[in-house]
């Protein structure tokens, strides 16, 4: 008990954030966090000394919200983003959002927009990888992956013309 | 543009993103896994299916061997991979083909990432001058590593950390042998020379005392006390598998004996359909009586003009035994190994004889009422004295309860037999 216990409290609040990106809120990320840890504990031994223990655990984790939103993909209904929204240049360099915020956003997407956005994005994936992943074709991977986009992109200028 | 611009946003702010999440996830991983740790395991089930596997694995075990060693893949491109099966992300996510020069020096201006090449030219290698196999890797492909440092100061105990990554880093880029100059080298045959001492080999002897836990005869009922549990032997050929330094599955070939007697009974020819389950081989029918039951005085006057005797019954049976059985090792000491043994036996049956004595004749029957194949549950200790690496003595201690022995209730005969096996063993 004592080793799982220095293992969770040294990647903990990595797989953590992990969890929170991959996930619809805190509480699934939550769960998520708490499911990776016990397939962690199970699969140790598993784990063959080759590539970066961290790299390990952290594919342990996205796999865990991979399969758990994989499974609820199909029931889900995307709200279309308007296609008209004027497409005019503005200036992310230098708007000053948070954390919280950007989180909040890539929360907010769709269940397979989130994956893709994020395999691809902040996990650096190949499209050919996601599609594996997630058992769809390369061609819905890169179509989630510009809606992803789009929605975030407007969810920004939203936010900024409120502050504004 | 705008796209890059997002993933930009995102990635700055997010990727390296941590988090403390609350106590209570601790707390419930810490309950889930406590009671994973109590929850017992059926042994017996464990014990069965790991049998089956062993039975399987002394069959399969030489042919797999050869396999492994003379098929060769017949592909261009070989990539050693780790082997996994549940995480096919594993062997991909580090590992980033780029085909551009350029995208070093982009990747060497971000933070936390740290870019190796690898330009590795064409090999070919003959092999066994038969198969021609070839390692080809394109030049143009670049290996590049992210390597992840943990951060110490966002550790609760710096000390841990640096432990950590002692352990980890320099084993993060292996160097990728040649896979069959691997196979080839003498380093690997020699290795698995030493590992596998897992096999054993024992001829074993042991003495057996048979009894049941009913009074009763399987006979007829009406010898109901007067049988005794006799000594007999067994022996035979002990085969054994270590799994791991705690458990070791074995199995084997033994011929077992059982002998059970009767003596000083009453015996008197019977006309009518006998009652009890013996046939001799002469086709008389015989009736028995226990000679000190005061019944059979009271028997023997309605029936008088039978002849009566007195005689000794035995019976011999002898099975060919196939166990299959768990051992659990709960010694430290190197010596001395002790181990817990629990399993089952397959029992054949090999010899069916029954011999009444009389002082005036011999008749030699069989038993009309056993199974040709029966099992016994085995429950024992078995106690390995090491002489040297390869050899070692070995006493064991066994009880056995026999199940499905008789295809009738047999009165309620229910036999069991203690014994005390000893061996030599042979580790290789």
């Amino acid at each position: 008990m004592a080793a799982q216990s220095k293992v969770y409290q040294l990647f903990a609040d990595k797989l953590f954030a992990v969890s929170l990106k991959y996930s619809r809120n805190y509480q699934d990320a939550e769960d998520n966090l708490q499911d990776s840890f016990l397939t962690i504990f199970d699969k140790i031994k598993q784990y063959n000394h080759k590539g970066s223990f961290e790299g390990w655990l952290k594919r342990i984790t996205i796999n865990t919200a991979l399969q758990t939103y994989r499974k609820k993909a199909p029931l889900q209904i995307i709200q279309e983003v308007s296609e008209t929204i004027e497409d005019e240049e503005f200036d992310l360099e230098n708007a000053n959002f948070n954390v919280d915020f950007l989180l909040e956003c890539v929360q907010q997407l769709p269940d397979q927009y989130r994956l893709v956005f994020n395999l691809f994005v902040l996990d650096e994936y190949s499209h050919k990888e996601i599609a594996d992943f997630l058992k769809i074709s390369e061609g819905t991977t890169k179509s989630n992956l510009s809606r992803a986009r789009k929605i975030l992109k407007e969810k920004l200028e939203i936010h900024q013309k409120k502050l504004n | 543009m705008a796209d890059k611009k997002i993933d930009n946003l995102f990635k700055q702010q997010l990727k390296n993103l941590e988090v403390s999440p609350n106590k209570r996830v601790w707390n419930s991983i810490e309950t889930k896994l406590k009671k994973k740790k109590r929850r017992v395991f059926p042994f017996w089930l464990f014990s069965g299916s790991v049998a089956a596997i062993l039975v399987l694995g002394l069959f399969l075990y030489p042919f797999s061997s050869d396999e492994n060693q003379n098929s060769i893949p017949n592909i261009d491109e070989i990539i050693t991979t780790i082997p996994t099966k549940k995480n096919p992300i594993k062997t991909t996510i580090d590992t980033l083909i780029l085909k551009n020069n350029k995208v070093n020096e982009l990747l060497k201006t971000q933070q936390n990432v740290l870019v190796k090449t690898k330009i590795q030219k064409e090999k070919s290698i003959i092999h066994n001058n038969k198969t021609a196999f070839i390692a080809l890797k394109k030049p143009v492909k670049q290996l590049v590593l992210k390597h992840f440092t943990i951060d110490a100061n966002l550790t609760l105990n710096q000390q841990k950390t640096n432990i950590f990554i002692n352990e980890i880093s320099p084993k993060t880029v292996l160097p990728k042998i040649d896979l069959n100059a691997f196979l080839s080298s003498e380093e690997t045959a020699a290795n698995n020379k030493v590992v596998q001492k897992n096999w054993s080999v024992a001829p074993t002897f042991g003495a057996l005392q048979s009894n049941s836990f009913a009074n009763t005869s399987p006979v007829t009922e009406d010898l109901a006390n007067s049988t005794n549990g006799e000594n007999s032997f067994s022996y035979g050929l002990q085969v054994g598998f270590k799994i791991n330094k705690r458990w070791t599955i074995q199995s084997g070939i033994h011929l077992q004996e059982m002998r059970y007697s009767n003596n000083q009974i009453g015996i008197y020819p019977s006309e009518i359909a006998t009652t009890s389950s013996i046939a001799f081989k002469d086709n008389t029918s015989v009736s028995f009586n226990n000679t000190n039951a005061e019944s059979l005085s009271l028997r023997t006057n309605s029936f008088d003009s039978f002849i009566r005797n007195t005689g000794n019954l035995s019976q011999n049976f002898g099975y060919i035994e196939i166990p299959v059985e768990m051992k659990y090792n709960f010694s430290n000491n190197k010596k001395i190994e002790a181990q817990l043994v629990t399993g089952f036996s397959s029992l054949f049956l090999d010899k069916n004889e029954v011999i009444l004595n009389t002082p005036n004749s011999t008749r030699i029957g069989e038993l009309t009422n056993l199974n040709a194949i029966n099992f016994s549950g085995n429950l024992g200790f078995d106690f390995n004295y090491f002489l040297n690496n390869n050899w070692s003595l070995t006493l064991n201690p066994m009880f056995k309860i026999h199940l499905n022995t008789y295809n009738t209730d047999a009165n309620g005969f229910a036999p069991f037999n203690l014994g005390i096996y000893s061996g030599i063993k042979y580790q290789f």
